[in-house]
């Protein structure tokens, strides 16, 4: 006989403490190891570096200035470069005049972007990367301190130039693994004089210094509709597109993820949702970031004209149509349930096809699926109708 | 046939008065042929008072019960379960009658039984059918309907978009802080400077 009652339910109680224990240390070994690893790579990022890249945000806000800036993106051993002339008025913010005559306007509410660090992204920065301070250097003729952004293995994923004096970001550059540069940005003329104020007029219709932080008009008279969908290959100049982006805050954010909107809050490659806005045409844009590479995610509802995409290149994966194309950016479009997706990114085509192909099949809902069958046939069946 | 006629059998049943019966009896002593005859008029009323005195007979025994009748009928209409032995009253003893036997047992649910005492097992049978017909076609239809309209409510009837490609280029840029210019791509007259890398 294995023994008494008294003797099994000791034994069963023994096991039971043995198991609850077990798991406990189970539970804690997992949340030693996994816990938060950014927080041990934030503890080796250089403080000081980390400050000079939340600086140049507000440098950006502060600091006026007139020059030519560019962006050059790269695919294998060729690239792509766009200029732009950029003048700063503080308190207004930004005009940008493309060499084909096109104008862009950034307001300074929203210039905190324009280094492409918010508090948010430099979260996702020393979370990604170990950011270190590295020997100053010359460049555009000025002093400028160093920063690297670095990979968990050491390879370098970011540099950038700040300007030792002014703070603000003069050269950025983006370092794929192998040592390649992949989107390259900055200044390649500066001047820190005021510009003449004739070409600083503020915009009719907009607010100065406006907690509204989304705001970007291009040089376009006021009520000017936005372009139709169909511009992709319309007029050279496209400067009447009017451009009102509303921030989506986390609660409209979860109303659209219960309508059934797919916004997942992670992507491949340590992708994290960090910005939302409602564009004006409609569509969604969901900003994504690992710190250094930025992804948008522009989700409208409805199905994919693709008689536009004549010329991209199609790909079949899993089931799911990409469409891609790179020039200055890397674009992929996608649509599934309802939904059209348009990925864009300065980072490598790669990149923009795996987060087009990672995007969620979102079904509709059991119930609404039903419910919108059950309206259809009934419609079908009402002689009245 | 005897001298003495019909007194014979009279005497045999004790019917005569006195005086005749003793005139009888004296020619009794006197004629043999006679004598013997009585004899035999005994023995045969003997024997069938043997006869009658060995069924305790009532009467009602003569006639099938009404149970008996009633099971007979049921025989032709629908198979009867074999009655189960517990409702036999086992006490009974063995040379009773077989009389209402499970009359009890039979007529315990009596409302289950139409009021023309036809037997129930098949009205009962039908309802319960029909009952089943209807659930097993209520539950087609619920699942038939339900499959149709999710088969049909697949697909929305969402209109074909064209991403608009400038726009969105734009606000890429004002989000990655690059100048919030149309991408090349969406505008063939800013085109791209394409050159060999380092």
């Amino acid at each position: 006989m294995t023994g008494t009652p008294s003797t099994a339910c000791h034994r069963r109680g023994r096991r039971r403490i043995l198991i609850a224990g077990g798991l406990a240390g189970a539970v804690a070994l997992a949340w030693g190891l996994s816990g938060d690893p950014g927080a041990a790579r934030r503890a080796r990022s250089d403080p000081g570096a980390v400050g000079l890249l939340r600086s140049a945000a507000d440098a950006a806000r502060r600091v006026p200035y007139q020059g030519r800036r560019f962006l050059t993106t790269w695919k294998g051993g060729r690239s792509a470069t766009s200029r732009v002339t950029a003048v700063h008025t503080p308190g207004d913010g930004v005009r940008y005049t493309s060499a084909a005559g096109s104008e862009g306007y950034l307001p300074d509410a929203s210039a905190g972007d324009a280094t492409a660090f918010t508090k948010r992204t430099l979260d996702l920065l020393t979370r990604n990367y170990t950011v270190v301070r590295k020997r100053d250097a010359s460049i555009l003729g000025r002093r400028a301190c160093v920063v690297e952004a670095r990979r968990q293995d050491g390879t370098i994923a970011g540099r950038f130039w700040l300007d030792a004096e002014t703070g603000l970001m003069l050269h950025r550059e983006l370092i794929d693994a192998t040592g390649h540069p992949v989107v390259t940005s900055g200044f390649t003329e500066i001047s820190f004089t005021l510009p003449a104020q004739g070409g600083a007029a503020p915009r009719p219709g907009r607010t100065r210094g406006s907690s509204v932080d989304a705001p970007a008009v291009t040089e376009a008279p006021a009520g000017t509709e936005p372009e139709s969908p169909t511009s992709a290959n319309a007029a050279p100049n496209s400067s009447a597109t009017s451009i009102l982006e509303v921030p989506l805050d986390a609660r409209a954010l979860d109303g659209l993820k219960r309508r059934g909107w797919p916004v997942p809050d992670r992507m491949p490659g340590h992708l994290t949702l960090y910005d939302a806005r409602r564009e004006a045409g409609g569509a969604v844009h969901l900003s994504y970031s690992d710190g250094l590479a930025s992804v948008s995610v522009f989700v409208q509802r409805g199905t994919l004209d693709t008689g536009a995409l004549t010329g991209w290149k199609k790909a079949v994966r899993h089931g799911r149509t990409v469409f891609c194309r790179e020039s200055l950016r890397r674009w992929a479009v996608a649509a599934a349930d309802g939904y059209v997706y348009t990925v864009v990114t300065d980072a490598p085509q790669s990149t923009a096809e795996a987060v087009a192909f990672e995007l969620p099949r979102h079904p509709d809902p059991f119930w609404t699926r039903l419910a919108r069958g059950a309206r259809r046939l009934a419609s079908a069946a009402d002689p009245f109708n | 046939m005897s001298c003495l006629g019909e007194r014979l059998t009279a005497l045999i049943d004790d019917e005569l008065d006195p005086a005749e019966r003793d005139r009888v009896l004296a020619h009794l002593a006197g004629c043999a042929a006679c004598r013997a005859e009585a004899d035999e008029l005994r023995r045969v009323k003997g024997r069938l008072r043997g006869l009658n005195a060995v069924p305790a007979s009532d009467g009602a025994d003569d006639l099938p019960s009404g149970d008996f009748l009633n099971r007979l009928r049921s025989m032709g209409a629908a198979p009867v379960p074999p009655e189960p032995p517990a409702t036999t009253q086992p006490m009974r003893p063995a040379s009773r009658p077989l009389r209402s036997s499970a009359r009890p047992a039979r007529t315990a649910a009596p409302s289950a039984r139409p009021r023309d005492n036809r037997p129930g097992a098949r009205a009962a049978g039908l309802t319960r059918h029909r009952r089943r017909y209807l659930v097993v076609g209520a539950a087609t239809l619920f699942i038939g309907l339900g499959t149709a309209s999710y088969v049909v409510g697949g697909r929305q009837h969402a209109p074909a978009v064209t991403p608009a490609f400038d726009r969105f280029a734009v606000e890429h840029a004002l989000t990655t802080g690059d100048a919030p210019v149309t991408d090349p791509l969406t505008d063939p007259a800013n085109q791209i400077k394409t050159a060999p890398g380092p």
